[in-house]
């Protein structure tokens, strides 16, 4: 059982936390005793982060596929743009990668600028 | 002749055969019933039922127990090849995998290995019978072991067209090839109420092992179809380039002609930093209509696929300079190495289109191990005996090159074009490295030094003089020097020392 010091209205309780084997999950506060429903914190698991990169896709982050340079940015914020559209030219892998917008949509906000370093997945530009 | 008896008998092969509450349960869902997907699949008539009367023995279970035990079995033909399926049937306790039902898809498997036929399976079901413990889930190992032992043998391919979870996900992925319909199937080894109750993460069945899911991300599936009928049609055209077993060589198909490519002059820039589509390439250089993508979802980075090169069938293996500049990564060399091996053991040939620079960089390749799964790529084509072609159109570097090009590795032929750069880096790189301390004494020179180490070393003619590149084509002789390459090679054989297996990096 663990002790727990909470503030309600400036006045402080004590109460003790309880987790049964099963998971269960009581809170002790003077002679009573509430089971209560916990939201585990499920830390950036590998799903979350797939779900995270699928969000990206049709989100509204615009993020480098791949480590390397920004070496054009061929738009300014405000621009509308069709799907497939380039925003950036990435140098990577000695290549110009050119980095798309995923459909179409009006560029909000830039976050980078030439001559950057990105690493995989940093967002380059916000869309909407 | 008694009479009564064969009246008995062809009402029961009437009942046996009539899926009428199978078809009204599985049409509501937008699928099959097992016979109808066999029937789509097989030839006419081609279809003999094997084990039709086999049934469930456990107790418990009586009032439940049906003949066939979930699972339509037999053998058939397409395009006039004979082959061996098994179908499981949803509607019959949800195609649970019972010890009988095991017994008759394990029956079919050892048919096809003992008489070189490809095995289908058209996956359905829930997973292992629970009711039936321990019994269904040891003859469920013995499918596993099954499907390991004809692995190089016979072709195997899995069609999962329902869901498909739990053990049951383990003789799919034992198989050559697994193809899912969109929406209708999925597969996974913990569903996600598991997942809600140990992780607390909220997922569907759709996004934890839907079809995109396993095409996409984890690599699973090989070919996603939009439907059932697409789906078994993908079996047949996959069919079509593979050989029935492993000591026939794969079917030949009227030639296609000799031709000039002049078109990949403009769709390949001569500029090795722009990007294009190597797909382009592969079409214009192999028979009309014949390239047939595998994993076209995933790893785009590497494209891979069957094509025809002159009627032969030929494992084709890209770099795709227009996804992630081609680099070799962890995705793409799983990929890259199992489309290999699969070509070796059924008499393949394999050709590599090859325009990269190297593996990608960062810590999350590193940390996840790209020295062993790169190490792959390098075991595979070492150890095929297959033909092997190489053609570097305009990057060959380091790694990249001893992987997919090196001829000290084992590759029969190596092709160049005249703008291809084959070297251990790329200039400025290069001569930050040899040149450093003149460089450090004046920044400047570092511009002039590159130049001068590009034109000294990045050509196809350094490798050339060294014995490394057999020939240097021009781009629009690709097609008819890879034909006369191809043709020359085909008798090749080559014996390997004779051992139990060997111990593939994993």
């Amino acid at each position: 059982m663990e002790e727990i010091v909470v503030k309600v209205d400036g006045k402080e309780y004590k109460v003790f936390v309880e987790e049964t084997e099963e998971g269960k999950v009581f809170v002790h506060c003077g002679s009573d005793v509430y089971e209560v429903e916990t939201k585990k914190d499920v830390e950036h698991s590998a799903i979350e982060r797939l779900h995270r990169k699928s969000t990206a896709e049709t989100g509204n982050e615009i993020t480098a596929p791949l480590p390397g340079v920004i070496y054009d940015v061929k738009v300014r914020e405000g621009d509308k743009l069709k799907q497939g559209q380039p925003l950036f030219t990435l140098m990577a892998m000695k290549m110009e990668n050119e980095v798309t917008a995923p459909r179409d949509c009006t560029v909000k906000e830039l976050k980078v600028k030439k001559n950057d370093n990105v690493n995989r997945d940093d967002v380059l530009a916000i869309i909407e | 002749m008694g009479g009564n008896k064969i009246k008995e008998f062809l009402d029961l092969r009437k009942a046996l055969l009539s899926d009428r509450d199978a078809a009204e349960l599985q049409h509501r869902k937008g699928k099959l019933t097992a016979r109808e997907r066999l029937k789509y699949l097989l030839d006419q008539d081609s279809f003999v039922e094997l084990d039709a009367c086999a049934e469930l023995q456990s107790t418990g279970l009586e009032e439940k127990k049906k003949p066939g035990d979930g699972v339509v079995v037999g053998h058939g033909k397409i395009s006039k090849r004979p082959v061996y399926v098994y179908a499981q049937d949803f509607s019959f306790m949800g195609g649970s995998m019972g010890e009988f039902h095991n017994k008759k898809i394990s029956h079919v498997m050892e048919l096809a290995l003992k008489t070189g036929c490809p095995c289908i399976g058209l996956l359905d079901s829930g997973g292992a019978r629970i009711q039936e413990g321990v019994a269904a889930l040891d003859s469920g190992g013995k499918i596993f072991q099954l499907n390991t032992l004809s692995s190089g043998i016979v072709p195997q391919i899995s069609a999962i067209m329902g869901p498909c979870a739990g053990i049951a996900v383990y003789s799919p992925a034992l198989t050559d090839f697994i193809l899912m319909v969109k929406k209708t199937s999925y597969m996974f080894i913990t569903g996600p109420d598991v997942i809600k109750t140990v992780t607390g993460e909220s997922i569907d069945f759709e996004g934890l092992g839907g079809a995109s899911a396993h095409s996409e991300k984890s690599g699973v599936a090989h070919f996603v179809a939009d439907n059932e009928k697409e789906c078994l049609d993908i079996i047949k055209v996959l069919l079509s380039y593979l050989p029935q077993n492993n000591l026939e060589n794969p079917p030949y198909y009227a030639a296609d002609s000799l031709r000039e490519t002049k078109k990949i002059e403009s769709i390949v820039p001569e500029d090795p930093r722009k990007t294009y589509d190597i797909k382009e390439v592969i079409t214009e250089v192999f028979d009309r209509k014949s390239f047939f993508e595998v994993h076209s979802n995933y790893a785009q980075n590497v494209v891979i696929g069957f094509a025809r090169l002159n009627g032969h069938s030929v494992g084709i293996v890209a770099t795709q300079p227009k996804v992630l500049a081609g680099c070799l990564d962890i995705n793409s060399s799983g990929k890259i190495s199992r489309f290999v091996r699969f070509c070796d053991c059924f008499n393949i040939p394999l050709i590599n289109l090859v325009d990269v620079t190297g593996y990608l960089p960062g810590t999350v390749q590193e940390h996840n191990g790209i020295i062993k799964h790169g190490a792959k790529v390098l075991f595979a084509y070492s150890e095929a005996t297959v033909p092997k072609i190489s053609l570097v159109l305009r990057k060959a570097y380091g790694g990249a090159y001893i992987a997919l090009v090196s001829k000290d590795m084992g590759f029969d032929k190596v092709l160049a074009w005249p703008i291809a750069e084959i070297a251990v880096m790329g200039a400025e790189q290069a001569v930050s490295i040899i040149n450093k301390d003149e460089i450090s004494k004046s920044p400047k020179s570092k511009a002039g030094l590159a130049e001068r180490y590009a034109e000294k070393y990045l050509n196809p003619y350094v490798a050339a003089k060294l014995g490394k590149v057999d020939m240097i084509i021009e781009p629009r002789e690709t097609r008819n020097a890879l034909i006369k390459c191809l043709d020359m090679l085909l008798p090749k054989r080559e014996k390997r020392p004779a051992k139990k297996h060997a111990n593939m990096p994993l």
